[in-house]
């Protein structure tokens, strides 16, 4: 047993390599929580509006999202949409499949924070002589967000680590891309892959403190 | 497009993998469950300064991606010589990650059991463990279910990264079958499908039984006093969380609804469920589900020859069999609630109408219902007090309780409730939203009723 050296330095040295991979990571999670908000926001209002071709496939999005694997849904994008002629680039297709998860789950959040306010506080407003846009945007809209943020920013936390999955679709520039890259060169996989575990940790652990400290900064009330 | 039909030989692969995801996600959710119960009890009983490693490890397990963590186990294990088939390596790192989500929500089902029921017990000479078993757990369950379900759904879906490992599940027997076929969208749909079968009914079950069980259902009920029918026929289901008003003519049956939710009138036809136990059937205990369900009259009926600490601890006292002390720490909360703190010692004779209802609801209240019913509660009230009581009822509302109000304030049932039901002549003729009744009334009746109390 552990007749086997360990060669941590070797390891180091592809450190400059895995930051710009950990750069690539953080630029997809964004990128797709980015894109993810503004669809769960569309989705959302589909979703309670009263026509039934709005809600339908706006819930099966929603269904699908939440009840199939991630990497399913990558695989979709990946393989899937070739049935149709569109080969997407790894890249492009670990982005719309965590951007479509992203939205799936964004969405539930949106319509449990918008259903937590009460309308007499819309009410409340109008009756100050606020327009309804104007009653939504300073009175709904601010008590929405504070019910919202923590959801949201674990779901930036699944998102980062849903990148991981780009590898099996041959993504070659996220974090795990790049391990895996170094990996298939030097076999240090023990290693190489320690080593993007703690920086994973890093940044997953970076987000929830910093989400905590603007929660605590912005809701003070 | 979709011209290659599977064969049998196919789908059986499909099935096959579907099967391997399903036992890699048992032995998983078992391993991990067990794990976690013992992390768990672990955790909420000793000093985090002890836990702490335990905490972080956890820590780590939610923080890293699953497939790092498949990648790296499987690269320690041959390091380390033990020679674990893929299989073997795949269920104890999904254990292990399973067992950091079960550990959190053990923990939480633990410290959702109030502090004061486990003194409680406690003081009646249970052991720990005895504690444990027998309040604890029974309590925690119920609140742990939902997300262990959900768990168990994650875990079900997380399971397909172990595809990366050589492991032929669901997903990477589609994937091959693909490569064979030429028909991703087609055959990847097939997985996706029973993906979704496996998941999706769970997941309706576990949200269901969260909160559909915990309502008052009420369905065709007809009444008669001799040969007047009061009811003819009402169905209502109010959802745990949900203010009702209920307007409409004097003898249209608003209060004759009321009094049979809570038992104290017997039905003819129909039924009331009440968190599922149905209140008219033979052998359901009345007197408890009662406790789950406070109502207010439009006569307080203040016990005048008690006080009003006495008024509101005399229930809690006598019925839940709770100590004194207990039982006036709870009544002055809820008197303090409805701003009645400075007339503890005072007896009703003495309090004002608005006063002595609001004593009437925090005597409700004290019993710690689930649902309040109030009938009529400002109607005998001096037109200066009725405001005191319907910001009582607000506040209440806006603090999530359930309630069902039967009302004449019609701004009361505009502004508090989130639907609104008018009854005519036995039934309820239009149920809504507020917007709907009060601004786009559907039925004649109700315009007619609403053009009258304006």
């Amino acid at each position: 047993m552990f007749n086997y050296t360990f060669q941590w330095r070797q390891a180091f040295r592809t450190l400059p390599q895995m930051l710009e991979g950990a750069l690539v990571t953080m630029e997809i999670a964004i990128l797709s929580m980015v894109i993810g908000v503004v669809v769960a926001v569309l989705l959302a209002v589909a979703r309670n509006s009263s026509s039934r071709w709005l809600r339908a496939p706006a819930t099966a999005w929603v269904e699908v999202a939440r009840n199939t694997p991630a990497l399913f849904q990558i695989y979709m994008a990946h393989f899937g949409l070739g049935s149709f002629g569109i080969h997407l680039s790894p890249f492009a297709a670990l982005l719309a499949g965590i951007t479509f998860n992203n939205a799936g789950y964004l969405c539930e959040t949106f319509r449990g924070a918008l259903r937590a306010i009460p309308a007499t506080q819309a009410r409340a407003g109008r009756s100050l002589g606020m327009g309804a846009a104007q009653a939504f945007r300073m009175i709904m809209l601010p008590q929405m967000f504070r019910i919202a943020f923590l959801p949201t920013m674990n779901q930036t936390v699944w998102a980062i680590l849903m990148t991981s999955l780009g590898v099996t679709v041959g993504m070659n520039t996220d974090l795990t891309g790049v391990t895996q890259d170094l990996n298939s060169r030097t076999f240090r996989t023990f290693e190489l892959f320690a080593l993007a575990a703690v920086l994973y940790y890093l940044i997953a652990k970076a987000v929830g403190l910093g989400a905590r400290l603007v929660a605590w900064r912005l809701f003070r009330y | 497009m979709f011209d290659t039909a599977l064969t049998l030989s196919d789908l059986l692969f499909l099935a096959q993998g579907a099967l391997v995801t399903l036992a890699v996600t048992a032995i998983s959710v078992l391993a991990g469950t067990l794990l976690g119960v013992v992390f768990g009890v672990f955790r909420s009983n000793v000093s985090a300064w002890v836990t702490f490693p335990l905490i972080f490890v956890l820590d780590v397990f939610r923080s890293v991606p699953l497939l790092i963590q498949l990648i790296l186990g499987n690269a320690f294990q041959a390091i380390a010589g033990w020679g674990w088939s893929p299989f073997v390596t795949s269920c104890v790192i999904l254990s292990l990650y399973t067992s950091a989500y079960a550990t959190e929500i053990v923990r939480g089902a633990i410290e959702a059991v109030p502090q004061t029921t486990r003194r409680a017990a406690r003081s009646l000479g249970l052991t720990w463990r005895q504690d444990m078993a027998n309040i604890v757990f029974p309590m925690g369950l119920r609140v742990a279910l939902p997300s262990w379900i959900g768990l168990t759904l994650g875990v079900m879906k997380d399971s397909a990264l172990v595809l990366w490992l050589g492991i032929i599940e669901l997903l990477r027997a589609s994937q091959i079958l693909v490569t064979r076929l030429q028909e991703p969208l087609f055959i990847l749909s097939v997985a996706g499908a029973i993906y979704f079968l496996l998941s999706f009914p769970i997941a309706r079950l576990a949200v269901s039984n969260e909160g559909g069980a915990r309502m008052i259902e009420i369905e065709n009920v007809r009444k008669s006093f001799g040969p007047l029918e009061v009811l003819k026929g009402v169905s209502l289901t109010v959802n745990k969380g949900e203010v009702v008003s209920i307007i409409g003519g004097s003898g249209s049956g608003k209060s004759t609804l009321l009094t049979c939710i809570n038992g104290l009138e017997p039905i003819d036809a129909g039924r009331i469920l009440i968190d599922g136990t149905e209140v008219h059937a033979r052998g359901t205990d009345l007197n408890k589900l009662r406790r789950k369900v406070g109502i207010v009259f439009q006569q307080w009926n203040a016990f005048p020859h008690l006080t009003v600490l006495e008024n509101v601890t005399l229930a809690p006292r006598k019925v839940l069999g709770m100590p004194k002390a207990q039982a006036e720490e709870i009544a002055v909360r809820q008197l303090t609630h409805v701003g009645l703190a400075d007339k503890l010692k005072v007896y009703p004779g003495r309090l004002s109408g608005g006063q002595q209802q609001r004593m009437a609801i925090a005597r409700a209240l004290a019993m710690s219902p689930s649902y309040m019913l109030f009938d009529e509660v400002t109607s005998a009230l001096d037109p200066q007090l009725v405001g005191e009581v319907l910001d009582t009822l607000k506040m209440l509302a806006e603090e999530g309780m359930t309630m069902i109000c039967v009302t004449h304030e019609m701004g009361f049932a505009r502004d508090v409730s989130k639907r609104v039901a008018f009854f005519h002549q036995g039934v309820i003729a239009e149920i809504g939203p507020p917007e709907q009744i009060f601004g786009a009334p559907q039925s004649a009746e109700t315009r007619k009723f609403l053009s009258n109390v304006r």
